[in-house]
């Protein structure tokens, strides 16, 4: 039986993804990052609580006792569960990066796949401004796309903050309608929204468009009577980020900032992240928190369409170990040997 | 130099993208040497778009929403019913209001004479299978969809469908084959529509694109 959406990939691909996960894991490491390691199957509440957009897209199991379970979606929300529940006994900010797989009933648009691989970190305890979080945060984004010598690539940023405002300024049901055509891209109709609530300006426009992201800060500011001070300090960083304000984050998890990094040629966001200062509380536990996850599927598809993946993944050759007439104690000696010196080894009989 | 692809529906759709990219200073190039290329280039003839490589790939109406979504290119021009019909995650940004028909139900001469007359379980033909669904969802009309690449007005005519869905423009094609349109479920004009992601990198092409005074 086929099973969609799964494969077993072979060691030419594994290569491949264990470099990239490899040069990820190091950054994270320079940084402190401690690596976790997560249950795969979940409570379904940890599911349902923390992101209801995920339900129909989460494989939910009966075990023997009759309790449903799920396969984890997403790594931040199991994650949220037990770090909440042994809060006790560790200490704040906690800094974690994962390297598993999430599993969705229904793919993207784009790629069917129901295992999905993701390198990701967590900044756990740490308020937006407190210890520059935000500002590592989005900093290792960037010096992640480095890592791999990516060029033309950007940072999408926005902010809650900026849905939040148009939501308590405009009737329910007119955010509500104007967030959803932002959300599946209808600028046209959201054009015509504008017409009769100027302030909608603030997420698209043709003059919104025209600006840079310094001037669309201001810009929004000015129409929302808000202000976004933290991105200004953001966008300082680098001038790969860019402010998105049509960016539409889920507003049930984040709380702060939103970001996905994407790259010229790449038809898909291969890294998303934000800040989720409630989610912890959902579980029990009152902890800001930010983090992004990597789509490594999506980050070695990237580097394949730039060759940029085969000087990261080349595979060391072995020195070959002939068997004639040799005892295997005489070549497993002659492998110590060649170990010490660094090299790999592969007995053959040629 | 910035690459640009662009996605255009090949048929009857093309000379209307034709003739908006040349108001605009971009010629599709077409000469006896290219006329059977399905990617051909843009020759610049605006000196705002100079900085701009233009690639033009001729696909399938119903491909278009599929290689913007896929980012195989970063815009496309095709029919609104395309792209809803196809559920694409893309960016909708400009209404070209060419192309204009209307998306109908149609039934044969008189079977049928609105919406309220069509019994559960109806087949019906279509190549819009997702609006179609979803128009008779709303009503709370249990139907059979039947998917169709084209010519969908033969369905009625050999029993396969009572009903069509179906683009009509001059309403011509219905008439000849004994059909007629009983509702209209949206009219329908060609689009631009871009990639999500690399709209972010293609603003600025956009942005002279919907400038009223670039004029080619």
């Amino acid at each position: 039986m086929v099973f969609r959406g799964l494969k077993t990939w072979l060691p030419s691909d594994v290569r491949k993804q264990l470099a990239v996960k490899a040069k990820l894991i190091d950054l994270y490491e320079q940084w402190s990052y401690e690596p976790i390691v997560v249950q795969s199957l979940v409570d379904i509440d940890v599911i349902n609580k923390a992101n209801k957009k995920f339900t129909d897209k989460t494989f939910t199991f009966l075990d023997k006792d009759g309790e449903m379970i799920a396969l984890r979606t997403e790594l931040t929300q199991p994650i949220a569960k037990s770090i909440a529940g042994r809060s006790q006994e560790l200490e704040f900010p906690l800094k974690l990066y994962y390297d598993a797989s999430v599993f969705r009933y229904k793919g993207s648009p784009t790629d069917e796949s129901r295992e999905i691989q993701q390198v990701g970190i967590e900044y756990i305890g740490a308020k937006a401004t407190e210890n520059y979080s935000d500002s590592e945060v989005l900093q290792l984004l960037i010096d992640s796309a480095k890592q791999f010598s990516l060029e033309n690539f950007q940072i999408s940023l926005t902010d809650t903050k900026i849905w939040e405002a148009i939501f308590e300024k405009l009737p329910k049901e007119i955010a509500e309608k104007a967030y959803n055509l932002a959300l599946n891209g209808d600028f046209l109709n959201f054009t015509k929204l504008t017409e009769t609530n100027e302030i909608l300006k603030a997420i698209y426009s043709p003059e919104l468009l025209r600006l840079n992201s310094k001037e669309q800060l201001e810009y929004i500011e000015k129409l929302l009577n808000i202000e976004l001070n933290e991105l200004k300090s953001l966008v300082q960083i680098s001038t790969k980020i860019q402010i998105v304000p049509y960016q539409c984050p889920d507003l049930d998890l984040y709380t702060g900032i939103h970001f996905k990094l994407i790259v010229r040629g790449q038809g898909i966001h291969i890294a998303m992240g934000g800040r989720y200062d409630n989610l912890y509380a959902s579980f029990g536990e009152d902890l800001p928190a930010i983090g992004f996850a990597f789509y490594i599927p999506r980050l070695i598809s990237a580097l394949a369409n730039l060759d940029l993946l085969e000087k990261i993944s080349t595979k060391e050759s072995s020195i070959e170990l002939k068997n004639k007439s040799q005892s295997w104690g005489e070549i497993y000696q002659e492998a110590q040997n060649q170990f010490k010196d660094g090299n790999k080894v592969l007995i053959c009989n040629k | 130099m910035q690459q640009i692809k662009i996605a255009l529906s090949k048929g009857g759709l093309l000379q209307g993208a034709v003739d908006f990219f040349k108001s605009k200073g971009i010629e599709l190039e077409d000469n006896e040497s290219t006329k059977r290329k399905l990617i051909r280039r843009g020759i610049i003839h605006n000196e705002e778009l100079k900085d701009y490589e233009i690639q033009f790939l001729l696909v399938r109406g119903h491909d278009v929403p599929v290689y913007v979504e896929h980012g195989a290119a970063d815009f496309g021009i095709v029919g609104l019913d395309v792209v809803l019909d196809s559920q694409a995650k893309v960016h909708q940004l400009m209404d070209l209001k060419y192309g204009a028909c209307d998306l109908c139900v149609c039934s044969i001469n008189g079977k049928y004479k609105n919406i309220a007359e069509i019994p559960s379980y109806a087949r019906i033909a279509t190549t819009f299978p997702n609006l179609s669904k979803e128009f008779f969802t709303k009503r709370g009309l249990e139907v059979e969809i039947i998917k169709l690449y084209g010519s969908v007005e033969l369905a009625p005519l050999t029993d396969l469908t009572d009903i069509i869905i179906d683009l009509v423009a001059t309403g011509k094609t219905l008439k000849e084959n004994g059909l007629e349109p009983i509702h209209t479920i949206m009219h329908c004009t060609s689009h631009l529509i871009a990639n999500r992601s690399s709209f972010e990198f293609t603003k600025d092409f956009f942005n002279k694109l919907n400038q009223e005074s670039l004029v080619g």
